[in-house]
């Protein structure tokens, strides 16, 4: 290692471990300091510059040198909490209840491990990956999907009686799980630099015949569950209700911080999510019905 | 900086001790307490005004260097560390200390009702001691929230200041005025003994006999002598030796008559009341603080944090809880339009805060 990158390296360390940055996963993390490097490039340019840092260099090697660090940063962090899900979160023994699928447990880990190497790849898809890792992690679907069957009302319904699900309370969390995993693949097939809030059906059935390709051995059903959540309910209102939640739970996580105390005054995190998701869920594209739902559940149990 | 912590500490710990001094010194006084030690509060009650005076001097001399007198004295409370130093060590504890060092007791006819009003309206004057209770007061951080440090620390000042410096107002001028009350009668009945005294004298009317019969009747008469000679002693010289000391009794001499009254009664009406007003004070202070400060922060200071921080940090997205009792207030009207309309714009457009800032890593470019 050279002395810059042994200087990028501490200094990417500090900026990792500041506390402001605390309860945030490891791709949120890359992502705000790669945004707040490029965002104050004025400020930091004249002081990267200088003999204590990198006197030697051009800001944008300075720039593109700090990046790369705090990605190796992200990725070494990634590793262990990928391993870790997939072996503590998520069971794929659902897929033989709604597939015929032969591939056993391991096979289906081993597919996903694979996956998701590929989607952290391309920035896009890094960058949605982010928010259904949180949701498994924190246990978000898990909480949710047992209130959601053991209230029996409008959820409920759409999974049992519209989805015809008929499968344990857990088998129906871990669908939702890598329907979100399965989600970036729509940003993993985007061009460059897109930013996708939601896709028509044409374009679903696009990424759909380049997923079967990139995921030779994941049944139809999951990729379509992954790529359809992508689509607006208010303009696709048939899309299937584990899309639907897999939407939801994805955004809600994308911006959340755990393990920060609660204010005096301040509505928990959750309901607040809810509430706000239900001022705008035209604009992302969610089940406004399913939006209420949920915030009666975060407000009962205090999420 | 070391030394300012220190200082401060040091302050803290001389307002707390003679917080305690002045209960204890006005609880002994209610209670039969031997003068040796209730002399020591002499000492100590000058050292701490000296000490507070001196605070007041030097914080006062900083603040008129830097240009900042003006807001030292009006802002920053600097009135009530004046009002809470100089007054008390000239009006109180300096004529006490002169009093006691010198043994003086208040003699001579003419002197008697003028000084015991001195001595009253200087035992009013410890009133002020009092107001040390601010001071304590505004040290101790009590609330996370600046602002509702300072509203609470201003409303709990207006009050007891009010609250103490009234009763220092009107009990001196209560003094100057005939007001016929448990201390006037006290006084009344000593004066009129002298009187009897002053104007029998001399004749038949006064035998020694007819003297000790009225000084059994009088119970704040405490000795009587005649020519250098013990007439009447209510206690014994030992017990009067173990619980006076100058500020309890005064003495009436008259040719050969030398009378001693005891007026330690005022002093102990008097600690009552400064009992009384002490307790009250801080009944009042405590009441704010479990009272009102929570209500200021639920209905003010909280609702402002939330949505500043909700500005400030791209993660953040708690709502503010509207308080149904208090919707119409206009902070909560300010919050209704941040859930409704903030929050969903910043979730709509999350890409412009951060949770980390250019202040956050100041340590680390210094470095």
């Amino acid at each position: 290692m050279s002395i810059s990158e042994n200087k990028a390296a501490e200094f990417a360390e500090r900026l990792w471990n500041n506390p402001s940055l605390q309860g945030l996963s490891p791709l949120q993390k890359e992502e705000q300091l790669h945004t707040f490097i490029q965002t104050n490039a004025a400020v930091l340019k004249p002081t990267m510059a200088s003999k204590e840092f990198f006197p030697d260099l051009p800001w944008q090697e300075v720039q593109h040198l700090l990046m790369n660090v705090i990605t190796s940063m992200a990725n070494q962090d990634m590793h262990t909490l990928q391993e870790t899900l997939l072996d503590r979160f998520i069971s794929f023994d659902f897929i033989y209840s709604i597939t015929d699928s032969s591939l056993s447990n391991a096979e289906f880990k081993k597919i996903i491990s694979e996956y998701l190497k590929t989607i952290l790849e391309k920035p896009e898809s890094r960058r949605e990956i982010s928010g259904p890792l949180i949701a498994i992690s924190v246990g978000v679907v898990d909480r949710y999907v047992s209130q959601i069957i053991s209230r029996q009302q409008y959820v409920s319904i759409v999974l049992t009686k519209v989805q015809h699900l008929r499968i344990a309370v857990k088998q129906i969390a871990d669908f939702i799980k890598v329907t979100m995993l399965l989600r970036p693949l729509v940003h993993y097939f985007s061009p460059n630099n897109s930013r996708i809030q939601y896709i028509t059906s044409a374009y679903a059935d696009k990424v759909l015949q380049e997923s079967r390709q990139l995921l030779k051995f994941m049944p139809d059903i999951l990729l379509e569950s992954g790529i359809n959540s992508l689509l607006s309910f208010q303009e696709y209102p048939h899309i299937d209700g584990i899309s639907r939640l897999a939407s939801i739970f994805s955004q809600r996580c994308r911006h959340l911080k755990t393990g920060i105390q609660l204010d005096k005054g301040a509505e928990t995190s959750d309901k607040s999510w809810f509430s706000v998701a239900r001022k705008n869920y035209r604009y992302f594209g969610f089940d406004l019905d399913m939006l209420y739902e949920l915030q009666n559940i975060a407000s009962d149990n205090g999420w | 900086m070391k030394i300012t912590r220190i200082a401060e500490g040091f302050i803290t710990a001389a307002i707390i001790l003679v917080l305690l001094q002045t209960l204890a010194e006005d609880i002994l006084l209610i209670t039969p307490t031997p003068w040796s030690i209730r002399q020591i509060f002499i000492f100590t009650g000058f050292g701490f005004d000296l000490l507070f005076t001196l605070e007041f001097l030097i914080r006062g001399w900083n603040a008129f260097n830097t240009g900042k007198l003006k807001k030292y004295f009006l802002y920053e409370n600097g009135w009530v560390d004046f009002v809470a130093s100089v007054p008390l060590l000239m009006l109180s504890s300096a004529p006490t200390l002169i009093n006691h060092l010198q043994g003086i007791s208040f003699a001579g006819a003419g002197a008697l009702i003028g000084m015991l009003k001195i001595v009253k309206a200087v035992r009013i004057a410890r009133v002020l001691r009092l107001l040390r209770l601010l001071r304590l007061f505004q040290r101790i951080r009590f609330a996370n929230a600046g602002m509702v440090q300072r509203h609470t620390v201003r409303i709990v000042t207006i009050i007891a200041t009010t609250f103490i410096v009234f009763n220092m107002i009107l009990g001196t001028l209560f003094t100057f005025f005939h007001v016929s009350d448990a201390k006037s009668t006290l006084q009344n009945e000593q004066m009129g003994f002298a009187k009897y005294i002053t104007l029998g004298w001399g004749t038949s009317a006064v035998s020694n006999e007819m003297l000790i019969n009225i000084a059994l009747t009088n119970l704040s008469t405490m000795r009587i002598d005649v020519d250098g000679e013990t007439l009447y002693m209510r206690n014994s010289e030992d017990y009067f030796r173990k619980y006076f000391g100058p500020g309890d009794y005064v003495v009436y001499e008259l040719d050969k008559y030398t009378i001693w009254f005891d007026v330690s009664p005022l002093a102990v009406s008097s600690a009552m009341a400064n009992l009384t007003i002490f307790l009250s004070t801080l009944a009042v202070i405590l009441m704010i603080l479990i009272a009102y400060s929570p209500h200021f922060a639920v209905t003010v200071s909280d609702p402002a944090i939330i949505m500043m921080k909700g500005m400030k940090e791209k993660s953040y997205n708690h709502e503010v809880k509207v308080s149904k009792n208090f919707a119409e207030d206009e902070i909560f009207q300010l919050a209704h339009l941040y859930n409704e309309e903030y929050l969903p714009m910043k979730d709509r457009n999350n890409t412009e805060n951060l949770d980390i800032s250019l202040n956050d890593i100041q340590d680390i470019l210094k470095s």
